[in-house]
């Protein structure tokens, strides 16, 4: 159980991946192709307003390009991937062990989100760069951020994971991984800042797990503010914290249903 | 190639797509509703949006209604009738055209054909919105629409994952292509002009999938209905050549055993 | 009329393949200077064959026989060289030929893999354009051949590979293709079901004076069925003739043993020869015409405690280089 193993799937998976770098440089150019739709729909919104509930449309398209490349680092897919592994059994050979089947999924959803991050990252902020322009960005700030998007990162790793263990259940994981990527879409505000929304929507899509994957890291970066920040970190933990609970609920469950109904 | 012996053969094997759902109810049942669900998110979404904003460019909601009766109805029934399309690139890369191409049916037909039902709830979606926007004499116009932007939705897919056969390794290029059609149709087209727009209705035809087709459904042109018909059948009549010629260069396996 | 039913004349298939190097680097190279390499798949391959012909297609992995059964059944298009099947030419008639060929690969399955057999016999039908009537008769007639019935109406995915491999055939007769390719058709199956499948090919070859392309790496499957063998190494056709002729150089079997104690002096037994020895394990070269394996193995029962056997044919590389140097 110690560390090194869980470097060493994460290491494997890198590694085959890549062999597959392309896939994750088309990612960033599908950002780039949303930003580049947003960056029209904002113009014709905006149509000489400076900011709209705060945000220049500098800030708009920066906000949107975090957002987008913290979505799709954070391997949703990984709920698809997860569901194959659980109908598979290969969970019935760690039956005894969940941390060891958790911690490797983990493990594995963490090499892809550096991974991916870096690169779709980079051709999602060259094209807000080229778009917009710059905005500005105190470096002193980057500490916070980055503890946010690790936050942010480990949060949606707990969903991906408890949405993959549905699998136990459903055979058809896929529909899951779809109401699992809307949730984010709308509730986490990565279509739009969540501020844009009437005030009784935001009222309840503040206190869910997604704005804060999301959302907060995102509009951290455009606009810093420390309550923002304490807010957003909390907010991270506790989440994690339930989200941590429920897995180990429903893995049990899982588990159980597996011994009783056979592999 | 009789047509009579097509249709006959079209017919069979639907009917076997439609037992093979049936096998597995659970699955159809819940993938009709997740996509229908999905598309009532979308719609509440533009919905929050409008209501703040009021409009996007000339767009209104009533517009984006519009676009979610047409976009789904079309994407569902690419789904259902020619449900491979996404998995042409892997299809050629991996050598599975192989078993198509020793029966004596036309090939590309025979490929594409497979039956993905979660695109039963878009079509039923976009159907019953089609319903409450539309008035009985927009059909006609509705349904030539519909077709048109299968048929470019359909075409683009096609060229894009036909590049498998002049390249070696494109998948994950094509799967972006994909996307990115996909995308681009899905929001407002009213925010474009000049070069882009150009760009985004005869170069990569995001506009053609539905941002004319709305704009036909509010104000109906001539010139511009027979210019989405038009370009419609042509790009995809240019789109089964490009695969055409690519299938005389298939290598079958032999990506497979050279790579190992 | 002896017109020859298949005709390969000096067939050549080249392949352009990419050569990148690993990594993420590789593949920006291989993106802004790509390299290329030719390989011949098949090179000046020429045979006929005549109708009712059973022939046999062996070689190493690779060697091109997948590529040539491609080439005939219009997959692939030849480099050069030209192709003639049933008349036809297999690139430019390819729909033409396919109502007068069958196919099978062991590898991929043609029946709808949820669905029970009938349903794809009956897709199959209206594929071939088979008039409904003489489509029944013909499917009775296959039903019983193949003996199918009991499982006629059970879905695919619950049958067994030798369960699997009946209907195959049945879905690939049901047109009476006056060519059948068999590409690995016994693949990952076990004796028993292996020794149905040649009893098929056998009567449908007889019966109905199909001409059969076998291709396999089980040479007993060769070994009874073919007369006449073809075999194909790096892309070239090295032998085309009888079977008799190489079945000297199939008497061999190579029986491996594994220990569990490390074994040092082996036994020396007439006609055999070890060709391969590591502590734990050891491969031994019989002739079984010489001496029976279950001799062999007796010897071996005998002195140590064996604790799993494998008896498989030696590398067709082996047979092949034997074949030249006898």
């Amino acid at each position: 159980m110690s560390l090194a193993k869980y470097y060493e799937v994460a290491k494997i998976h890198i590694l085959e991946k890549i062999s597959y770098s392309w896939n994750q440089v088309f990612y960033g150019l599908i950002i780039g192709i949303v930003l580049f739709v947003f960056v029209h729909i904002w113009q014709a919104i905006y149509a000489g307003k400076l900011t709209i509930e705060g945000f220049s449309i500098a800030q708009m398209i920066w906000y949107l390009a975090l957002a987008e490349v913290i979505v799709f680092s954070a391997g949703g897919q990984g709920i698809e991937r997860i569901g194959e592994d659980v109908k598979s059994g290969i969970i019935a050979s760690s039956l005894t062990k969940p941390i060891n089947f958790v911690g490797k999924e983990f493990a594995v959803l963490l090499a892809n989100f550096i991974y991916t991050f870096l690169i779709s990252g980079f051709i999602a902020f060259a094209v807000a760069y080229f778009l917009v322009g710059p905005i500005p960005f105190h470096f002193a700030n980057l500490p916070m951020l980055l503890v946010m998007i690790a936050g942010a990162a480990v949060l949606n790793f707990t969903l991906v994971i408890f949405f993959g263990l549905f699998a136990f259940w459903f055979e058809d994981v896929s529909s899951i991984y779809f109401i699992y990527q809307k949730l984010i879409f709308i509730m986490g505000g990565m279509l739009v800042p969540i501020d844009v929304y009437p005030i009784w929507v935001q009222g309840i899509v503040k206190y869910l797990p997604f704005s804060f994957i999301t959302y907060m890291p995102a509009k951290l970066f455009v606009h810093f503010e420390w309550s923002a920040f304490l807010t957003g970190m909390i907010g991270q933990l506790a989440w994690i914290l339930v989200g941590a609970m429920l897995l180990k609920v429903i893995y049990d469950k899982g588990i159980k249903r597996v011994n009783i109904n056979g592999g | 190639m009789g047509v009579k012996a097509h249709l006959s053969f079209l017919r069979a094997i639907y009917k076997l797509e439609i037992n093979t759902a049936m096998e597995y109810r659970f699955n159809f049942i819940s993938q009709t509703i997740g996509m229908f669900v999905n598309d009532i998110f979308w719609i509440f979404f533009w919905f929050l949006i409008f209501q703040k904003f009021g409009s996007i460019g000339n767009w209104g909601y009533h517009e984006m209604l519009l676009l979610y009766a047409v976009l789904p109805t079309s994407f569902g029934l690419v789904m259902i009738l020619f449900g491979n399309w996404a998995y042409l690139s892997k299809m050629i890369e991996e050598g599975n055209l192989d078993y198509y191409l020793t029966l004596p049916k036309n090939e590309l037909l025979h490929i594409l054909i497979k039956s993905r039902y979660s695109g039963m709830g878009d079509v039923l979606f976009g159907l019953g919105l089609a319903v409450f926007t539309l008035s009985l004499n927009q059909v006609p116009l509705f349904v030539v629409m519909v077709v048109s932007s299968g048929l470019i939705l359909l075409g683009w897919t096609l060229f894009t994952n036909s590049f498998s056969f002049y390249v070696g390794r494109f998948q994950d290029a094509a799967r972006a292509a994909r996307e990115a059609i996909i995308i681009v149709s899905g929001y407002p087209f009213s925010v474009y002009s000049g070069a882009t727009k150009f760009i985004l209705l005869f170069i990569i035809p995001a506009g053609f999938v539905a941002g004319v087709p709305v704009e036909l459904l509010t104000h109906f042109s001539m010139k511009w209905f027979l210019i989405t018909v038009g370009f419609s059948l042509a790009f995809f009549a240019f789109s089964v050549w490009f695969f055409y010629n690519g299938l005389k260069r298939y290598e079958s396996g032999n990506m497979l055993a050279m790579r190992g | 009329m002896n017109k020859p039913v298949i005709e390969v004349n000096h067939v050549s298939k080249r392949f352009r393949t990419l050569v990148k190097e690993p990594g993420f680097k590789g593949s920006l190279k291989s993106l802004f200077s790509p390299k290329y390499k030719e390989v011949s798949a098949v090179e000046d391959v020429s045979f006929q064959l005549k109708e009712g012909e059973l022939i046999g297609f062996i070689g190493p992995n690779g060697a091109g026989k997948s590529t040539t059964i491609k080439m005939l059944t219009g997959i692939l298009f030849p480099s050069s060289g030209k192709l003639n099947v049933l008349g036809y030419n297999p690139q430019t008639e390819r729909i033409k030929l396919a109502y007068k060929i069958g196919v099978i690969f062991g590898q991929r399955q043609q029946l709808w893999h949820h669905l029970p057999p009938i349903d794809t016999f009956n897709l199959f039908s209206k594929i071939y354009e088979l008039e409904e009537e003489a489509y029944q008769k013909r499917l009775n007639e296959l039903i019983l051949l193949f003996e199918i019935r009991p499982y006629l109406y059970t879905p695919v995915r619950k049958l067994s590979l030798g369960e699997r491999m009946r209907c195959e055939f049945v879905a690939s007769l049901l047109h009476r293709p006056k060519v059948l390719f068999l590409d690995e058709p016994t693949i990952g199956m076990d004796i028993l079901a292996k020794k149905s499948v040649r009893e098929f090919i056998r009567k449908l070859n007889q019966h109905e004076k199909t001409t059969v392309i076998l291709t396999s790496h089980d040479l007993d499957d060769i070994e009874e069925l073919c007369p006449r063998v073809v075999i194909i190494n790096k892309g070239k056709l090295i032998y085309d003739g009888t079977m008799s002729r190489i079945k000297n150089q199939l008497k061999y079997k190579v029986l491996e043993l594994y220990f569990d104690k490390k074994v040092q002096t082996l036994p020396k037994i007439q006609h055999t020869k070890i060709i391969n020895q590591t502590p734990f394990n050891v491969k031994v070269e019989i002739d079984k015409t010489k001496v029976p394996i279950r001799k062999v193995l007796d010897v071996y029962l005998k002195k140590f405690k064996v604790v799993d056997i494998v008896i498989e044919d030696p590398p067709i590389e082996e047979i092949i280089e034997r074949f030249y140097s006898k």
